[in-house]
């Protein structure tokens, strides 16, 4: 037994194989210079890690033009083969939106965050539906709820186990509160703007209405 | 106060003051293509049979299992592997070594999402020894466990849709984990890397500290997926990491499940 180290850093026997068995296995397999060398793979920008959730900003502009770019809401199913396959459950059951929050000042400044239809969770953490990653001074859990009631075609807010003080339009709310277009809501040290695409306008039901004639 | 101080001289150590020990780490791998006619998952163990690099500058390990379901799985996990071999040597060893790993792995999502337009991904476990503890992140469905003291512990999270649906059962307090089983999806991952928005990594803030006799497994879905938590406490037991390794491969092998994945085993025993 010859324990051996390849340039792919693989462990091996070399009194058994003649070269690294683990290396360009079934000939799919593609080679990469070995260890110590950092290779830029493709046409792709170098650049400082980034925070999570915000990908590279040349992530996409890097992709070769006519190249497959996933839709959106994509979706794998796992086959019958049990292949490793992914699901992003809000985007992938093309689950309508029904208006956003969009951060206007905090740490996520600039970030803009979904509704959909029913309860929507505010916090910090994992799991979490508008999840506000930046701003320390938001709980994990449930800091608020975002309520759309499809049958009424309003959007509330609830405030939950936050310690802190919500305020809309600096106002503190204590118990649930309609909202309102551009209302302002203060989560922590971030500031919301509110912007409902469910409206007299527009639902999902009946579609876009048209706009009334002014006199 | 640590009791070993190297400061302290020689005549004013008592003579049954035991000198001062480090952990030395034996590594194997072990790699399998299935009933697979490609396989996708990748994996490196730096600095295993170097041991002044080991102490150095820690010893790395990784694996890295390529979506099949998706467009190339072996592109994405080897842009992974190769990412984090790049950034693991780069790293800065008396910084955060937890911190750095984590916006590795950040890195090595944001370069596979570059490559394949996020229609592809994979699944890491990347773990770092370093100065006898032990950091990891881990994004997706693979496995990094540790045999201590004869129990098996499972170190970190699945990314997988059950599991979203577990936390929605326990957060809507109905608490009932019917759903998340009966839900055809449940295995689908929630994350991984070459996701577009990918937003959660598994990781430890602080290191694990690790102790003589402990054992590691890190490993794809085809291996912990496949073994029993009882087969893979007794194969870790076995006297060196690479008999481990050929007791996993043998059991799988015996298994010869039609639809058995590819698999890929990293094991690594602490001693002195």
């Amino acid at each position: 037994m010859a324990l051996t180290k390849c340039a792919n850093d693989h462990l091996y026997d070399s009194d058994l194989y003649p070269s690294c068995p683990y290396c360009n296995g079934g000939g799919n397999a593609i080679s990469f210079d070995g260890p110590g060398k950092t290779t830029p793979l493709g046409n792709m920008g170098g650049g400082s890690p980034d925070p999570i959730g915000q990908p590279a900003p040349d992530a996409f502009a890097s992709v070769e033009p006519g190249a497959t770019v996933a839709p959106a809401g994509y979706r794998k199913r796992q086959d019958d083969d049990n292949k490793t396959v992914s699901v992003s459950r809000k985007k992938t059951n093309l689950e309508p939106v029904t208006g956003w929050l969009v951060c206007i000042d905090g740490p996520d400044k600039g970030r803009d965050y979904h509704l959909y239809d029913k309860q929507n969770t505010v916090g910090r953490g994992e799991g979490m539906d508008i999840r506000i990653e930046g701003d320390k001074t938001i709980s994990r859990d449930r800091h608020a709820r975002i309520a759309y009631d499809s049958r009424h075609n309003n959007f509330t807010l609830i405030p939950a186990d936050s310690t802190n003080n919500i305020y809309v339009n600096d106002e503190p709310v204590y118990i649930p509160r309609k909202l309102d277009a551009y209302d302002c809501v203060e989560f922590g040290e971030s500031k919301f703007v509110f912007v409902p695409l469910c409206c007299p306008r527009f639902t999902w039901a009946d579609g876009l209405v048209p706009a009334p004639k002014e006199e | 106060m640590w009791p070993f101080s190297h400061k302290e001289p020689a005549e004013d150590t008592a003579p049954n003051t035991p000198t001062p020990r480090l952990l030395s780490y034996q590594a194997a791998n072990l790699q399998g293509i299935g009933a697979r006619a490609r396989q996708e998952d990748s994996f490196l163990i730096v600095n295993a049979l170097d041991v002044t690099e080991m102490k150095n500058k820690g010893l790395f390990a990784v694996v890295a299992d390529g979506m099949g379901g998706m467009k190339d799985g072996k592109i994405a996990s080897e842009t992974a592997i190769s990412c984090l071999r790049g950034e693991f040597a780069e790293f800065d060893r008396d910084g955060d070594i937890a911190e750095q790993l984590r916006r590795a792995v950040v890195k090595a999502s944001a370069q596979v999402l570059s490559r394949l337009g996020g229609d592809g991904g994979s699944t890491v476990v990347a773990c770092i020894i370093f100065r006898e503890r032990l950091y990891f992140a881990s994004v997706g469905d693979s496995f990094i466990l540790l045999k201590r003291e004869g129990h098996l512990y499972r170190l970190n999270r699945e990314h997988t849709y059950r599991n979203q649906l577990y936390l929605e059962a326990i957060r809507d307090g109905s608490m009932d984990p019917e759903p998340a089983e009966s839900n055809p999806e449940k295995a689908a991952l929630t994350q991984f890397l070459g996701m577009d928005g990918m937003n959660e990594v598994d990781y430890l803030r602080s290191p694990f500290p690790l102790r003589e006799n402990d054992a590691l497994l890190i490993c794809s879905d085809g291996v912990g997926g496949v073994l029993t938590d009882g087969q893979m406490l007794d194969y870790l037991g076995r006297a060196t990491p690479t008999e481990a390794c050929a007791a996993i491969d043998e059991e799988i092998r015996r298994q010869g499940r039609k639809h058995q994945d590819n698999y890929t085993a990293l094991c690594i025993y602490c001693g002195y």
